[in-house]
């Protein structure tokens, strides 16, 4: 239309008329739609839909050879009552949570912080600390890992070379399998660090220099300064690697070879959801335990932001 | 106390934040102390890449160089495979499957960040907090489901189950990435554009587009990796053995591996990280960037 | 845009719930006209590269006998092979010959997903003169054949010869109670040096807690329950862990090394003096041993027995099954019948998965210079059992898998003190009371 010509972009804000308001929502509407397509059928068929699948098979004893048969509450019943597997792999998990994501979050802070001085070679130290998040969870690194701490394996071999003379299984060990698992996630503190490096850089500087004029100590400084900067950044490290957590899987099949042992000190709850489901192909109870999950890790978020209204500072408010 | 601003001066931000001189022994310390902390870091995977090159006899010795030790035969025999079908076709496996996530990804991915980002629609916001939503949802919970749908429609045994979620726009973490960086892009642009007539497609593959290679090479690395990496997928839905991609075969290995053939063990594993660490060092830049913008977004 | 969203979920609910039913309908991948052989089926089964070798020459060798047929074949390693079978048979998705064994078998037969192959018995198309009455019934369900069983396993205590030797004790002998076996552990573990032991664990092993159960006058399973006194167990946990307290096993933290392939286990590697074997695995336990310059020869000796039973060497078997909805059963049935029974098959096949069952063949595979003497060693090991009449049978029931796996995980709790041998014992049985429904 003519008259609608624009002259300069601003004068797109003056209100139009209600009939071409109309046309462009609906066109609006339209494209959006068009746009959207791949994740409407997406949410719909992959997530959404199988979400409230899941929900109904919870309800149900399925084995695929038949067809799903309804049985009330069953499954939570035997969940929270008589499945001693259940609470052992939540404690695995939990534990595994409480254990590794505060040590990946305090050494990726500890030395982004010491990076952060302007330290010669920042690059490589930065790469060398970040290569291991990047195939820390693959099936490889996870084979070394059990070759490491095997008893035959890299650490005993290295201790004895310094004359400590061991032949300690680690990853046959219930008291310490679980241990070997943090350990391989606090190696991969890379990917955080890296966020922290870049989070640090938006501090601004002149709070430091006025600090230090006030006679703020290097610790004070960090306490009062860089903590409460850096808060949101460490809301979203601790968020993505708790979630990331409570998903742990492969690290935990392979070095106990699917097994969650030795004695279920392995048994990431994940992989005990594997095994009811595609092992025993309990689908209706794997499903159980996969609503379950989905409660935990919600509170868990809904706790964490809880939690980030009275620790974390967002810069825009003062 | 000075009060808190946020925009610092434009000199102070950007570059690292520079103490006062710090005395040459200490940063001697700090240097020695990253260094040793990247020596332990390293150590194990130096050191199975120097023992897929030992001789099986002396796969324990914990040094790093296989000295006397040196043989190819860990390589010669990762390389003939399982049961018959060599590893090279395994790494072909996988770099399909990893080629269609990218493709899949990024055509998904950024259709639905460009209606997040540019277009007003009904539902936006509720669509938008959903997706976040799908962010933390832990995936486990769909998988029966899941499952049980690709084996209706025939998928199981196929690389359609990998590939199809991805072209529906699954993967919530790059749309989000997607839609911050869309949001960054000027408005003019586009309002320029309509103002030619150009139609949201247009103005999406015209425009929107060319200007994010960034956040679309992000994409496609991270992608790429994770697909490369991913185990429970092929876990769940390959059994012939001719379509396992990397990670299957690797502990289809380790079940199989008779006697002690660590050295063909390692090696095999030490093959399947190349490709990780060569998209790596490729893109080093793109990636870190890209990790920090959603760290500091989020 | 919200209702549009919840009308489409309640359609693929109903696909979900519907989706069993629907499963079953589905097509054999093998197609020909049902009476004659021709056409193309395939062969699952599993085992290891070299298995895969020969199962190649035997089909070679059964494609050109029989002109216009094609076999193909697909394998994969054990525990694959299973997750695999059970997810293809609830898809309709069964490829028309699959291996099976007597311990996995009952579930497929109950739920109709096998063919019982009594009538292709009757018309000759499966030919069973020359095996065992009592082999055979290691592959019947309710006096029905669902399989027809190729190779057999007995499961014996098989030890290294030269450790043994080498601790001083007497070899063991035919007749062993379990308290002498207890004995005669100690005994050994008392001539060996630091880092050896005398057994591995066998607590977890189903096998071996089988043959306690039957050494002790009692069944495994009666109807669809245990058929043994709580007690018994109990009593089994504490004998190993009085050995394991002992020192006369392995220590706890090996338990995943015996779950390992066959080589890499503590008895294949030096480590161990004794361990429960299947025959066949004898052979294969000595090649590793020499593999470890530990050249050695590896005997066996009949599970030990309480009480006036006879023998407590249990027998199971390996076989092969057609699945009920195979579109080609004459093929498949003369595949089978092919690999069962031609005496070129057999040699070439060297009797890879448990001592072949046709007897005819038995002779021939002694005769023949090609086979190794490790195979002939197998064959005459089982025939000696067979002429002392020193086997045993036992049922392996719907949920025997579910258990298995159970024991094991109970008792390596046991093992690591975490559970008592009465706590572990009161779980296996909740866990039976459900699995045998």
């Amino acid at each position: 239309m003519a008259t609608d010509t624009i002259q300069r972009p601003r004068a797109r804000r003056t209100t139009p008329s209600p009939r071409a308001r109309r046309r462009a929502g609906s066109r609006n509407n339209l494209a959006g739609l068009m746009f959207m397509t791949p994740w409407l059928l997406g949410f719909v068929f992959i997530v959404g839909g199988p979400v409230l699948a899941s929900l109904y098979l919870s309800f149900t004893d399925y084995s695929l050879l038949g067809s799903p048969e309804w049985i009330g509450w069953d499954n939570y019943v035997l969940m929270f009552t008589t499945d001693d597997r259940f609470f052992a792999s939540l404690k695995v998990t939990v534990t595994y949570l409480l254990v590794s994501v505060p040590l990946v979050q305090v050494f990726a802070l500890a030395l982004a912080t010491i990076l952060n001085r302007g330290v010669r070679g920042l690059p490589i130290y930065r790469t060398v600390y970040y290569i291991p998040s990047l195939i820390g969870g693959s099936v490889a690194i996870a084979i070394l890992w059990r070759f490491v701490f095997a008893g035959d394996g890299l650490l005993n071999g290295i201790l004895g070379v310094v004359g400590v003379d061991t032949s300690t299984s680690w990853i046959g060990e219930p008291d310490s399998a679980l241990y070997t698992l943090v350990i391989l996630n606090v190696w991969q503190f890379g990917a955080a660090m890296i966020i922290y490096l870049a989070g640090l850089r938006q501090v601004p500087n002149e709070l430091y220099e006025a600090a230090t004029i006030d006679g703020a100590g290097t610790m004070r400084r960090f306490w009062s300064i860089t903590l409460p900067m850096l808060s949101p950044v460490i809301l979203f490290n601790v968020l993505m690697n708790m979630v990331g957590a409570f998903q742990a899987f492969n690290s935990a099949y392979i070095i106990s070879n699917g097994t969650g042992g030795p004695a279920d000190s392995t048994l990431f709850y994940t992989l005990y959801l594997y095994q009811r489901g595609f092992v025993d192909f309990d689908m209706g109870y794997a499903s159980a335990l996969g609503w379950f999950l989905l409660v935990v890790v919600g509170l868990a978020a809904l706790a964490l932001f809880r939690l980030s209204r009275r620790f974390v500072f967002y810069a825009e408010e003062s | 106390m000075t009060s808190l601003t946020t925009r610092a001066p434009a000199g102070t931000r950007g570059r690292a934040h520079t103490k006062p001189h710090t005395t040459p022994p200490r940063l001697f310390l700090v240097h020695l102390g990253l260094i040793a902390v990247g020596v332990v870091m390293f150590y194990p995977l130096a050191w199975m890449f120097g023992a897929s090159f030992r001789d099986d006899s002396q796969i324990n010795d914990p040094g790093l160089w296989p000295g006397d030790a040196f043989t190819l035969s860990g390589y010669q025999t990762g390389l003939d495979g399982l049961s018959g079908v060599p590893f090279w076709r395994f790494i072909a496996n996988s770099l399909l499957v990893s080629a269609l996530c990218v493709g899949a990804n990024l055509i998904a991915c950024t259709l639905t960040a460009y209606a997040f980002a540019r277009i007003d629609f009904r539902f936006k916001k509720v669509c938008f907090a959903v997706m976040l939503g799908t962010l933390m949802l832990p995936h486990h919970v769909l998988l029966i489901p899941q499952y049980i749908l690709f084996r209706q429609v025939g998928w199981l045994d196929t690389y359609l189950p990998f590939v199809v979620p991805k072209l529906l726009a699954t993967d919530a973490f790059f749309i989000f990435l997607l839609v911050q960086f869309f949001r960054a892009i000027p408005r003019e642009l586009d309002e320029a554009a309509q103002v030619d007539g150009c139609s949201h497609f247009r103005i999406f593959t015209r425009i929107i587009l060319p200007l994010s290679k960034p956040a679309l090479a992000t994409t496609a690395i991270f992608t790429f990796i994770y697909s490369w990496n991913d185990f429970f997928t092929p876990l769940l839905y390959l059994a012939d053995t001719e379509l396992y991609t990397v990670p299957l075969a690797l502990r289809a290995f380790i079940d199989t591996t008779s006697g002690s053939a660590f050295g063909a063990l390692f090696a095999m594993s030490v093959l399947s990280l190349l490709p990780v660490l060569g998209v790596f060092i490729a893109f080093q830049k793109l990636l870190v960037e890209g990790i920090a913008t959603t760290g500091l977004k989020g | 845009m919200r209702r549009t969203r919840f009308a489409r979920t309640r359609p693929f609910i109903a696909l979900v719930a519907v989706a069993g039913l629907a499963a079953c309908g589905g097509n054999g991948s093998d197609s020909s006209d049902p009476g004659t052989v021709g056409g193309e089926i395939t062969y699952s089964y599993w085992g290891s590269p070299a298995r895969a070798e020969k199962v190649n020459k035997v089909i070679a060798q059964y494609q050109s006998g029989n002109q216009g047929v094609k076999v193909a074949s697909e394998v994969a390693d054990y525990n694959a092979y299973i997750e695999r079978m059970t997810v293809r048979a609830a898809g309709g998705g069964l490829p028309c010959v699959i291996g099976t064994q007597s311990t996995f078998m009952a579930p497929y037969a109950k739920k109709n997903v096998l063919l019982p192959l009594d009538d292709l018995i009757e018309s000759k198309a499966i030919d069973v003169s020359k095996i065992p009455e009592e082999v055979l019934k290691a592959g019947q369900i309710d006096d029905k054949q669902y399989m027809i069983p190729t190779g057999t396993f007995v499961r014996l205590v098989a030890y290294n010869a030269d450790l043994v030797k080498e601790s001083g004790a007497p070899a063991p002998t035919n007749d062993l109670t379990w308290a002498a076996y207890a004995d005669w552990l100690k005994q050994v573990q008392k001539g060996l040096p630091q880092g050896k032991y005398a057994g591995e664990i066998e607590a977890g092993n189903m096998f071996s807690f089988t043959s306690w159960v039957i050494g002790h006058s009692q069944q495994m399973f009666k109807d669809k329950e245990l058929g043994f006194d709580k007690q018994l167990m109990v009593d089994w946990f504490t004998y190993w862990l009085d050995l394991q307290e002992a020192g006369a096993t392995v220590p706890p933290s090996m338990l995943p090394d015996q779950r390992l392939s066959l080589e890499q286990t503590p008895l294949a590697k030096g480590v161990a003096a004794s361990a429960t074997r299947d025959i066949p695995h004898l052979y294969i336990t000595e090649k590793a041993l020499a593999g470890n310059k530990l050249g050695t020869s590896v005997k066996a000796v009949s599970m030990p027995v309480d009480g006036a039973i006879p023998s407590a060497n249990v027998l199971g078997s390996n076989g092969m099954s057609i699945p009920k909805d195979c579109e080609n059963q004459a093929t498949a049935a003369s595949f089978i019948n092919f690999f069962a029974n031609d005496q070129q098959a057999a040699l070439t096949f060297q009797s890879d998965n448990g001592i072949l069952t046709n007897t005819a063949n038995q002779d021939a595979l002694l005769a023949d210079a090609q086979t190794p003497d490790g195979v002939k060693q197998n064959v005459t090991i089982f025939r000696d059992l067979t002429t002392r009449r020193d086997l045993a049978t036992s049922t392996y029931p719907d949920g025997l898998s579910t258990l298995t796996a159970e024991l094991t995980r109970l008792y390596e709790q046991v093992a690591f003190g975490k559970v008592t041998p009465q706590a572990a014992t009161d779980a296996f049985f909740n866990k039976a009371a459900q699995a045998l429904r």
